[in-house]
């Protein structure tokens, strides 16, 4: 039977089809936002089920996630991120306990038990320090793309920090250093440093349980992974599937667990 | 004698030149690349409208929080420039808010022109200048249009992000919901209003003066006009243009050689 999960983010709108018979993942499909959330569920969801040939009546059961999950058009059933990332992630490494997730919004830490189920988390979603969104504001503010900024970051040596924690302030920060001179390799790693502090934070409320992987879309950004890692002392396992899609995974195991009362 | 005072802010450098006799002179220039040169740029500006002959010594003061180390000129706190120019238009000491791009705060000044006691408000920049900037980029408004848009508007949109980078999200979902322009800005203007009459009421709890409110925020009507409804206060009038508050509090410490 096939189940879909739709997560829908503040930056982008994720859809993943799942095979409960084969406990496979079948397909999945990652969309900048759209002007509304509907309007971003409807096209992800569209343009996954069109890839696969597959019809709205083929899919058994559907849950949807994110901040967008209430405006979902197809999903008949909702839960929250904390839990679809948490599932997401434990299904697709079931040696994962801790789960960091740094989102385009948000940032959170999650614990989970031995069945993928959500035990603790603690989630920073009142200010955008230590999210996705704090990176791109200081990326545009030293003239570069995110992928240039965590290049510059690997080769930074720490000669420089960056002591505030309001991404405003952090900008005033940035354009301070510029001004006495500091080069871009190292201010891009005082900013990295910065937003991995404040995910830290988190992690060290919720506990740090191995293993510990990383998802959400910053996971893919090198500079703020191995800043990570140095300050929690531990190396994220890897997931076997892409780690910004695992709100959209979870969901869909939820939508099969729910079905067929796992 | 010419005294000339530079506040050099995040994004802009202030000059203000007075001559002992009561002239003044303004300059405000873009930082862009070579500090120094604006630095330069903004203080030929501010001279030229008070010159001064070729044996007469000019003094210079610096302030402000974006010099990043590089104090050309002898330094004085943003506070001290602050209280000193607010002196000028408050002589029997008063209370004073300024609006920034960063931050709001205050300070409680004597009758002899000494800071009592000062206020701010919290470590996070949702409140200041920078906040109406970033709302406005992504609103497509001019700051020219702010002022009229609050006036047409009848419903105040109450925005509800604590934080700038969220307050954006949420002012962009609202206008795709078909929320109104004007009752965006003027619920935008609203919250900012409110951070610098919180800082007021902290600030007159403690004593009662006139107020004024000062820095490049005040110059929309609009914001002051909400902040005395919002504070209950009639704010005082200004000497001086108040994007030059600092520069000009900086310039008059110069002449006084303090």
């Amino acid at each position: 039977m096939i189940y879909l999960g739709c997560d829908v983010g503040s930056l982008t709108a994720k859809a993943a089809l799942y095979d409960s018979e084969k406990n496979q993942l079948i397909d999945t499909m990652l969309i900048p936002v759209l002007a509304t959330a509907r309007a971003s569920s409807d096209k992800v969801i569209t343009a996954l089920l069109e890839k696969n040939s597959l019809t709205a009546s083929r899919i058994t059961g559907t849950c949807s996630t994110g901040y967008g999950r209430f405006e979902c058009s197809l999903p008949s059933s909702e839960k929250s991120e904390i839990s679809c990332h948490g599932l997401g992630a434990f299904w697709s490494n079931p040696k994962v306990r801790t789960i960091i997730d740094i989102g385009g919004q948000d940032s959170k830490a999650m614990a989970v038990d031995e069945i993928g189920m959500v035990v603790n988390f603690v989630m920073n979603d009142k200010c955008a320090a230590g999210t996705g969104r704090v990176l791109e504001v200081l990326a545009a503010a030293i003239d570069c793309s995110l992928p240039e900024m965590a290049n510059a970051a690997l080769k930074g040596k720490g000669k420089v920090s960056i002591s505030n924690r309001c991404s405003v302030f952090m900008e005033q920060d940035v354009l301070l250093l510029q001004r006495a001179g500091h080069s871009k390799k190292e201010i891009s790693f005082a900013i990295n440093e910065a937003v991995a502090d404040r995910v830290k934070g988190l992690a060290k409320v919720v506990g740090i349980k191995r293993e510990v992987a990383i998802s959400g879309g910053v996971s893919k950004n090198p500079a703020i992974v191995r800043g990570l890692e140095r300050k929690l002392g531990c190396s994220f396992v890897k997931l076997n599937h892409d780690p910004q899609l695992m709100g959209a995974i979870g969901a869909a195991l939820f939508a099969a667990r729910t079905a067929e009362g796992k | 004698m010419r005294s000339i005072g530079i506040d050099i802010g995040s994004r802009y450098v202030k000059a203000v030149a007075v001559s002992n006799g009561g002239d003044k002179g303004f300059g405000c220039v873009p930082i862009r690349g070579d500090m120094k040169a604006s630095v330069k740029k903004a203080i030929c500006e501010a001279a030229a409208a008070v010159p001064s002959s070729l044996f007469e010594k000019t003094k210079y003061r610096m302030t402000g929080t974006g010099h990043a180390g590089k104090t050309l000129y002898p330094f004085s706190s943003p506070s001290q420039c602050l209280a000193r120019s607010a002196f000028e238009f408050a002589p029997n000491g008063g209370i004073i808010i300024d609006a920034g791009a960063m931050v709001i705060e205050g300070i409680i000044l004597s009758h002899k022109g000494k800071i009592i006691d000062t206020g701010k408000n919290e470590r996070c920049s949702a409140g200041g200048g920078r906040f109406i900037e970033i709302m406005a980029k992504a609103l497509g408004v001019e700051f020219s249009q702010i002022d009229s848009l609050f006036e047409k508007s009848s419903n105040p949109y109450a925005i509800t992000s604590g934080c700038i980078v969220f307050a954006e999200s949420e002012i962009v979902t609202q206008v795709n919901a078909g929320k109104k322009l004007e009752d965006i800005v003027a619920g935008m203007i609203t919250l900012i209003a409110g951070k610098a009459a919180t800082v007021c009421d902290i600030l007159t709890e403690k004593e009662e003066r006139p107020v004024f409110l000062s820095g490049g925020l005040s110059k929309f009507k609009t914001l002051q006009k909400e902040f005395e409804r919002l504070s209950g206060v009639k704010c005082g009038k200004l000497s001086v243009d108040p994007i030059f508050t600092s520069a000009y509090g900086a310039a008059l410490i110069a002449r006084d050689g303090k």
